[in-house]
């Protein structure tokens, strides 16, 4: 394992710190926001458990920030620099996309065609070369369950324009 | 302890119905279905299907679909386990470790055998054992005061992230994540609405299945989507194949199921898997993860061969399956006597039981005695079912794992989209559950234990409002967490959870030695 591999693996990990570290000054902000006249921050209160988390996420966030710098967890930045060397960053982000237009056309353009729209399109981000048979599966995907879960489980998903 | 058996009798003559036993059926083979894709697990599929039991009108056939789908569901998982190398869930990570050497070493069929019937072995100790305990554990269930059930909380969450994975800070920052989800929506003793950030969809909290969902699949699915186009290239085994390549005398019978001396070695680690994995499912240490791996180290430790470990010894897949299995009788335990679910599947099945307006808790077993025997049962007829029907089909499930990877994660976050939407008809929670995905893809990244996440969302609120209650009761006097033994007792036992790791380095230490033997830990990196 080379210094620079290595080094590699560290910067992830205290992206990740940072990471969690916003997530915990969010939520602390947040529980300071909590309405609660009546009990303050009173240990019975509603603010007193998310203050605790809020409070060891921030610690646990800053202590682990703080092993990337002394005494660095070896093992763990050599698994992320393992993890980063196969990872191939333009297909999760597009995944997420895809996920994010599955979403935004889910109520207008109703669950089947969502869904087939959606299956085509992640199935080609991953890689699939054989867009006819993707497009097959897709349709089939999206009108069996549709018809399966609307039908038989009296879900309501949403139909679209068409019905389906 | 006559009238349990008997309760036992009657629950199984509930479910040995034609009817009954078709549902047992449709669970097991929907579940093993579902179960061998990865990134689904019995939990997501449930939560899939949790819509289907409004349909119902009798809690009783539900339950034994869900028995089925869930028995099913772990047979398919370590189905991928051992010819994919692709755990479905964590629970099936200790398996995958032998069952896939055994696999590429031609004994594909007896690594699924060992499986299903330590699975079946597992099951049989482990509905004993729930048998002789449920009554006792609902009695002292009945004396638990709000402070008990604080400490019990307590309890999981120091044996969860004491003995999950190897870093202290990241199991704790991990239970830190699930609490704060876990506090998310309405204050059920104030009314205030904490954590949503002005999102009115927020109000009702973050159903755990949309955590489950969103860590499990989501996560799975683009970690793996991630790695798909630099060729991180999985072999998939053909169970019957392999064993012909191989020049092994001893094996080359390719529809060699459990020859004699595989059996011999593996009674036993079955029944030591099972008693690991029952008492670990039973106190709530958030799932089957810790036992699996604990079984997988007493057989390495124990075994006659242990050379054989690392390369397919039958004893690593014997005992972590068996330990899987009686883990979840232990979970029932709680979820039965004490309503308190500590998995996320245990915590959908009481979001079912919720469904038919039942409450489980100590009075469940006095009130609808006879659907819990028949739940009990129903898992032990899905076992059956699994061992008679599921074995022989096993080519059929294989043909599963060839769907080709592109499709199989786009269908996957398909239906991890369906399974929230249908479940709150928004799709702010949709947005939510992706959200959540994003950060269990990144924890997998780091290493981060998801176990955790899920039993803080899961225990968090009940830990909360015990707390409060407890300290409300006594009109602010904290020493009401210190006056019966009860309490002190389970605290301590929290306080145990947490130095027990530390043991060995501190024993290296007393006796002299320089360096100390670190933590002992269990997890994806041991």
């Amino acid at each position: 394992m080379t210094e620079r591999v290595s080094w590699r693996g560290v910067g992830g990990t205290r992206i990740m710190g940072l990471a969690l570290l916003a997530l915990g000054v969010v939520a602390l902000v947040a529980t300071t926001r909590i309405p609660s006249v009546r009990d303050g921050w009173a240990v019975s209160g509603p603010r007193f458990v998310p203050l605790v988390a809020s409070v060891m996420l921030i610690v646990l966030s800053i202590a682990f920030l703080v092993r990337t710098v002394v005494r660095p967890d070896i093992e763990l930045a050599r698994f992320a620099a393992a993890e980063a060397a196969k990872t191939h960053w333009p297909t999760p982000g597009l995944v997420m996309a895809a996920l994010l237009g599955y979403v935004a056309v889910l109520v207008p353009a109703g669950y089947a065609l969502a869904t087939a729209l959606f299956f085509i399109a992640t199935a080609r981000v991953l890689g699939s070369a054989r867009p006819l048979r993707d497009a097959l599966w897709a349709i089939v995907l999206g009108v069996v369950v549709s018809y399966a879960f609307t039908r038989w489980l009296g879900v309501r998903l949403p139909v679209g324009p068409w019905g389906v | 302890m006559l009238v349990f058996a008997a309760s036992l009798i009657d629950g199984f003559g509930a479910v040995l119905s034609p009817e009954n036993l078709l549902l047992a059926l449709a669970g097991v083979t929907l579940g093993t279905l579902v179960g061998v894709l990865p990134g689904i697990g019995p939990a997501l599929t449930i939560a899939l299907l949790l819509p289907l039991t409004f349909n119902f009108s009798d809690p009783v056939g539900a339950f034994i679909l869900f028995a089925g789908i869930y028995a099913g569901g772990m047979y398919g998982g370590s189905t991928t386990s051992i010819l994919l190398n692709t755990p479905g869930e964590s629970a099936s990570v200790a398996t995958a470790i032998e069952g896939f050497q055994m696999a590429r070493r031609g004994r594909a069929r007896a690594a699924l055998a060992t499986a299903a019937i330590g699975s079946f072995v597992a099951g049989t100790i482990g509905i004993v054992l729930l048998t002789l305990l449920a009554q006792p554990v609902a009695d002292l269930a009945l004396k638990f005061r709000a402070e008990d059930y604080f400490a019990l909380a307590i309890l999981a969450f120091a044996s969860v992230t004491a003995l999950v994975g190897r870093s202290i800070i990241r199991g704790w920052a991990s239970l830190a994540l699930g609490l704060l989800i876990g506090c998310v929506g309405i204050d059920q003793l104030t009314g205030q609405s904490r954590l949503t950030f002005g999102v009115d969809q927020l109000g009702n909290g973050i159903d755990i299945v949309i955590v489950a969902v969103g860590l499990f699949a989501v996560g799975e699915a683009l970690h793996m989507a991630a790695k798909l186009r630099k060729g991180d290239g999985e072999e998939l085994l053909n169970p019957d194949q392999a064993a012909e390549e191989l020049d092994d005398a001893e094996h080359t019978s390719p529809a060699r199921w459990l020859s004699r001396a595989d059996a011999r070695r593996s009674w036993r680690p079955w029944v030591r898997g099972a008693a690991i994995g029952f008492p670990f499912g039973a106190l709530p240490s958030g799932g089957a993860e810790v036992p699996t791996f604990l079984s997988y180290a007493t057989e390495k430790r124990l075994s006659k061969h242990p050379e054989e470990f690392g390369k397919g010894a039958i004893e690593g897949v014997a005992g972590p399956e068996a330990a899987n299995n009686a883990s979840f009788s232990g979970t029932l335990v709680p979820l039965l006597t004490l309503g308190i679910p500590t998995s996320a599947t245990a915590a959908i099945m009481l979001a079912a039981f919720q469904i038919f307006n039942l409450q489980p808790g100590p009075l469940l077993f006095t009130n609808d005695s006879e659907l819990v025997w028949t739940l009990i049962a129903s898992l032990y007829v899905g076992n059956v079912m699994l061992l008679l029907l599921n074995l022989p089909m096993i080519r059929i499930w294989v043909k599963v794992l060839e769907i080709p990877k592109q499709a199989l994660y786009s269908g996957i976050l398909v239906f991890a989209t369906l399974g929230v939407y249908s479940l709150s008809g928004s799709t702010v929670e949709v947005l939510v559950m992706y959200a959540i995905g994003v950060a269990g893809f990144f924890m997998r990244r780091y290493e981060f234990p998801i176990a955790p996440v899920i039993l803080g969302v899961i225990l968090g609120p009940v830990m909360e409002i015990q707390f409060r209650r407890a300290l409300t009761a006594s009109g602010g006097d904290a020493t009401v967490f210190i006056d019966r033994p009860l309490t002190v007792g389970l605290l301590s036992a929290a306080l145990l959870a947490l130095v027990l790791p530390y043991v060995p380095s501190i024993v290296g230490m007393l006796r002299g030695r320089r360096r100390p033997a670190g933590r002992l830990a269990f997890g994806e990196g041991d």
